[in-house]
């Protein structure tokens, strides 16, 4: 999940009728809101918002630019003190944020990946079903501690070309490839909202929580609410695989590449004995947190500075492998509903719907069906990270005051926003495909295919973890 | 050698930092803050400003805040939810001291801490009695009452009935309710409080808008004072049960009658009424700071320190709303309103 496309980029969005829309709504909204008695600031962040959706639906520019430019705005016209436009800055979402993507860019850096890699396909049985495993498990590992979708697709790019170019067999190959794609592809999505780490989404929808509710959701809490739906998902997605392929079988590999590859290794580096300890100490330091009492974001930041002072994080691998982007992007939208919020427009959109609210509250297995309707159609047509920022932005604040947790929200939100059916969708398929497509064939139409009964599956997982987010007090 | 070195010390470096933050953290003391509402709803608003006065100046403590809006939603589900949620931050916090602000906060979450070893409660805004959460005979229990102020009350309406043309010697008070569960325990120390020579008519309880209406229109022109604490449980009607704006109940019933309305609660007057005599919030928070603050630099025990009622009360004054209705107070009124910015004029 980019936020800056990585092809040349040009001067400026060669789309004039776009442009025309961002110069002329914004003042049009603006005076037509003045008109009806509107109160001159609410006009104005209205108009805000109007320039952002556009941007953002039609891709005009990079996701980050217009978030900056509408906290630039908030700034310019004095809509919140500069405590709360830029309040991002300190908040608990942007230091983990920070933090886990170096961490993560250490581990895709660290030759632990590799190393990792080989022991994996020296030591598994040569089947289809273990390769699947393998393939999924190794996207599925690295969620909590590689925060980026495309960081886990570099690792696990790699290892589906090794696996698929070590079948002999070509009959083998042919078969087995569409099921090893799809366990590569979904290893490193298909769960990711499952750990607050795991993709910046899940970082964004966290830092739109109110304090009270970052701090309730904090990673083992964000992991235990979302555990029953997430092992629904796990099961699910082999039995449904099992089904759909129908191919779990006994393949031949070429392992004695593998085997020679895994003597010629050297000693872990001191490189890879300092990201080992980096991800120990900050498991153990989650794990731990009710005895020392430091906050996540604190113990994450506390492993970038020790991994920096150590010179593993280098200054280079500092500047260039931190999405610096997506954390202005994630700053930009907390200031910016820090603002919504001071200027008292999250209570009037709550006292505006409802009836969403009561939705929300009272028809709870009919709001599922309809966000997750409305979540799908959009993604159709709106990019991965502006969807989930636009829903986020206008259910947390209602999902508050409805009584129910925003995080629950936040993760429906979060499921089904990463589903894809076509590559321009999402930015990590295309990514994740051009990095197999020498090695790796498939057939797109069953890729489709299986997403679409994967929406069931994460439908009725939902569902299914209903009563138990009822007995936990999520909802 | 020298890289060998370097490494070894930098590593010693680095366990020492965490080392010592890990213990640091780990010992420094831990106060929760526990509201039973949110934190915009103005009583809990200015109880806030009052805790801020004295957890502000505390060095290097661990201080959390948790709202359990009980206020906007409190069907049972909610308030299920709301214990459950609040319980386990509790437990997670492992506060030393837990300052638990009014009733629901007690009923909910409060009370089932109490007598833990490594838990100290103080309390704060509990309406009438502590005994219904096991408070009487805790030993980690200390905290402040919020008793309304009812001879100030008694005394103020008295004050304007003496500035009318034609005062009354006995002027008839009403008390009007919604089903706030911390105004319903109340409510019997009100009706028992001796009010005479103010001769008091009762408490009517209205659980919609509409009942409120019957009651202000019916029973309000027999008084001619009406006094109020809450109405925020007021829901439009029997089929619509949402909760009706306050600031709309207060410009109904001015609008709609002669009686001036006397609040009990000073934002009573930010709703709308023409005058209030509340207890001070300011003071239950800073009081209930305090005595989280005597117990964590003494070390002492919760129930070492004597359970208070409240001692101040703020005045607050719409002096459109009382020109309206041709009232008028002493000009001590108007000053300590003014002193305490609670004097509106519009």
């Amino acid at each position: 999940m980019k936020t800056a496309a990585t092809a040349p980029r040009k001067i400026v969005a060669e789309k004039p009728v776009v442009w025309g829309a961002v110069v002329v709504v914004p003042f049009t909204l603006f005076f037509y809101l003045s008109h009806l008695g509107v109160p001159r600031e609410t006009a104005i962040f209205l108009a805000i918002v109007s320039f952002t959706l556009i941007s953002w639906i039609f891709s005009l520019m990079a996701d980050f630019i217009p978030a900056l430019v509408a906290l630039l705005l908030v700034l310019l016209f004095g809509l919140a003190p500069k405590e709360i436009a830029l309040a991002g800055f300190s908040s608990d979402g942007f230091l983990i944020a920070f933090s886990v993507m170096g961490l993560g860019a250490i581990i895709s850096s660290s030759g632990l990946t590799n190393r990792y890699t080989l022991w994996l396909l020296k030591s598994i049985p040569a089947n289809t079903f273990s390769y699947q495993v393998a393939v999924f498990f190794t996207g599925f590992l690295l969620n909590p501690v590689v925060p980026t979708i495309t960081g886990r697709a570099v690792i696990v790019g790699p290892i589906l070309n090794n696996v698929v170019s070590s079948l002999e067999d070509q009959e083998d190959k042919k078969k087995s490839s569409t099921l090893l794609y799809l366990s590569g592809l979904d290893g490193i999505n298909f769960l990711s909202p499952v750990f607050l780490t795991a993709a910046p989404a899940n970082l964004m929808v966290f830092a739109l929580f109110p304090p009270q509710e970052q701090y309730s959701y904090n990673f083992l809490f964000w992991f235990y609410a979302a555990s029953v739906a997430g092992l629904i998902m796990l099961l699910s997605y082999f039995v449904v695989s099992l089904f759909f392929f129908r191919s779990f079988k006994k393949v031949s590999i070429k392992q004695e590449d593998v085997v020679r590859q895994w003597q010629a290794l050297d000693k872990l580096s001191w490189q890879e004995w300092s990201t080992l300890a980096g991800i120990i100490l900050l498991a153990a330091g989650i794990m731990t947190t009710s005895l020392h009492k430091i906050p996540l974001s604190v113990i994450s930041l506390s492993i970038i500075c020790s991994l920096l002072v150590l010179n593993v994080l280098t200054r280079d691998d500092f500047i260039k492998k931190i999405d610096w982007a997506f954390l202005f992007l994630l700053t930009s939208m907390i200031g910016f509903m820090g603002t919504m919020s001071y200027m008292g427009l999250d209570r009037v959109l709550i006292d505006e719907f409802g009836w969403l609210k009561d939705s929300m509250r009272n028809d709870f297995s009919i709001f599922v069906l309809t966000l997750t309707g409305a979540v799908l159609v959009v993604r159709f047509f709106i990019p991965l990270n502006s969807a989930i920022l636009i829903f986020a932005a206008a259910l947390i604040p209602l999902a508050s005051g409805a009584g129910i947790s925003p995080w629950v929200v936040g993760f429906i939100i979060l499921i089904m926003s990463e589903t894809a059916f076509f590559g321009y969708q999402s930015p990590y398929i295309l990514f994740f495909r051009n990095l197999v497509k020498d090695d790796v064939t498939y057939s797109e139409v069953q890729v489709q295919l299986f997403h679409g009964i994967l929406v069931l599956v994460k439908l009725g997982a939902i569902y299914a973890s209903i009563p138990f987010w009822r007995a936990i007090g999520v909802l | 050698m020298k890289q060998y070195l370097s490494r070894i010390l930098c590593l010693i470096f680095l366990l020492a930092m965490l080392v010592t933050a890990v213990i640091f953290n780990a010992t420094k003391p831990r106060v929760m803050i526990l509201q039973s509402y949110s934190p915009d709803y103005p009583w809990t608003r200015d109880i806030d400003v009052g805790l801020h006065r004295v957890v502000d100046d505390w060095p290097n403590y661990s201080v959390t805040w948790h709202y359990m809006d009980t206020k906007r939603n409190s069907d049972v589900q909610w308030l299920n939810r709301a214990g459950l949620i609040a319980r386990r931050a509790i437990n997670r916090n492992d506060p030393h001291v837990l300052i638990a602000v009014d009733d629901l906060a007690q009923e909910l979450a409060a009370k089932y801490f109490v007598n833990d070893p490594d838990m100290q409660i103080v309390f704060a805004g509990i309406n009438a009695s502590a005994e219904p959460y096991g408070y009487n005979e805790a030993e980690n229990v200390t905290g402040i009452f919020e008793r309304k102020q009812l001879n100030a009350v008694k005394e103020t309406i008295l004050a304007l009935e003496s500035r009318k043309d034609d005062p009354s010697e006995n002027p008839r008070v009403l008390y009007v309710l919604d089903t706030s569960p911390s105004l319903l325990k109340e409510r019997v120390l009100i009706d028992n409080f001796s009010w005479q020579p103010i001769h008091y008519l009762g408490s009517s309880v209205a659980k919609t808008f509409v009942d409120w209406r019957e009651i202000v229109k019916q029973e309000g022109d027999a008084a001619d004072y009406i006094i109020v604490a809450n109405y925020r449980k007021l829901s439009q009607s029997e089929a619509d049960p949402s909760f009706v704006v306050p600031q709309e109940v207060m410009d109904w019933t001015a609008d709609n009658t002669d009686v001036p309305v006397v609040g009990m609660n000073s934002f009573n007057v930010e709703d709308g009424a023409a005058l209030s005599i509340g207890v001070s919030p300011f003071e239950q928070g800073e009081v209930a700071a305090k005595m989280a603050e005597l117990i964590l630099k003494k070390g002492i025990k919760a129930n070492k320190i004597p359970m208070v009622e409240n001692k101040q009360y703020v005045v607050a004054i719409r002096e459109s709303a009382l020109e309206l209705k041709n009232m008028e107070l002493p000009a001590i009124y108007e000053a300590f309103g003014r002193a305490t910015e609670n004097y509106f004029e519009e």
